[in-house]
């Protein structure tokens, strides 16, 4: 028994910007994380997380970002209340520059004091 | 019945032995320009993508396997070969990286043609640090 199946064409080849893949380095979001977060002005200091042979913040997989980072915040200031102004700009900031989707986002705080700078 | 099977054969050889002359002379030639021109290429392709907007230079990428050795010397950040062309690059943040990316593949479209243009952002400059 035969099947006739209707003439199919190649899909057409994209436009050539299109045409690849774009990758970003974990160092690139680690810094632009890092950066992002200093922004933030009751932040004083941060670091970015890693393993000591690799101290990076940042991890791509995909389109996909983890971070994490340490941060040491000015005394008085509500945690939490920075903390959630801190995720939402890091993430902004992350998604606006690189295209990635930051699906988690960790902040410890290491250290509070020293004025609001 | 009979002329239709003797056209046929006649057909495809006339037109086998014109594909076969057609690509004697282009094979060869086309090789030949590739073998002396994979250097001048990747020199070229380097020095579209460092006129881009927001390339501040080449990077050799992870454990620097991004690169052409030539003659005499090492090009870091540009390899390309027949099935696709790969670019390592450091990057400013004057503006999205998606941005930059997108330049590059379109400066290098012409050269790479219809193969895959992957751009890897390998580290940016961060202007305060």
């Amino acid at each position: 028994m035969t099947m006739t199946v209707p003439a199919q064409r190649r899909a057409p080849l994209p436009a050539p910007e299109r045409r690849g893949r774009t990758e970003v380095a974990d160092r690139v979001v680690s810094k632009i994380a890092c950066v992002a977060a200093a922004e933030v002005p009751e932040v004083r200091d941060v670091q970015p997380r890693g393993l000591p042979w690799t101290p990076s913040a940042g991890e791509v997989h995909g389109d996909q970002a983890v971070v994490r980072l340490n941060v040491s915040v000015a005394y008085p200031s509500p945690l939490h209340a920075v903390a959630a102004r801190l995720r939402q700009h890091v993430i902004d900031r992350v998604a606006a520059q690189t295209g990635l989707n930051v699906t988690r986002l960790d902040i410890t705080m290491t250290d509070v004091g020293g004025d609001l700078p | 019945m009979t002329t239709a099977p003797q056209a046929g054969p006649g057909d495809a050889a006339s037109t086998g032995s014109g594909d076969a002359t057609g690509a004697g002379p282009g094979g060869p030639a086309s090789a030949t320009q590739a073998r002396s021109g994979a250097g001048t290429e990747t020199r070229l392709l380097a020095d579209r993508v460092l006129a881009c907007d927001g390339v501040a230079r080449l990077s050799g990428g992870p454990f620097g396997t991004v690169a052409t050795y030539l003659p005499g010397e090492r090009l870091m950040g540009v390899s390309a070969d027949e099935r696709e062309v790969e670019i390592a690059i450091v990057a400013t943040l004057d503006r999205p990286l998606p941005q930059t990316a997108d330049e590059v593949r379109a400066a290098v479209a012409d050269l790479a043609g219809q193969r895959p243009v992957h751009v890897r952002i390998d580290d940016i400059i961060v202007e305060g640090s």
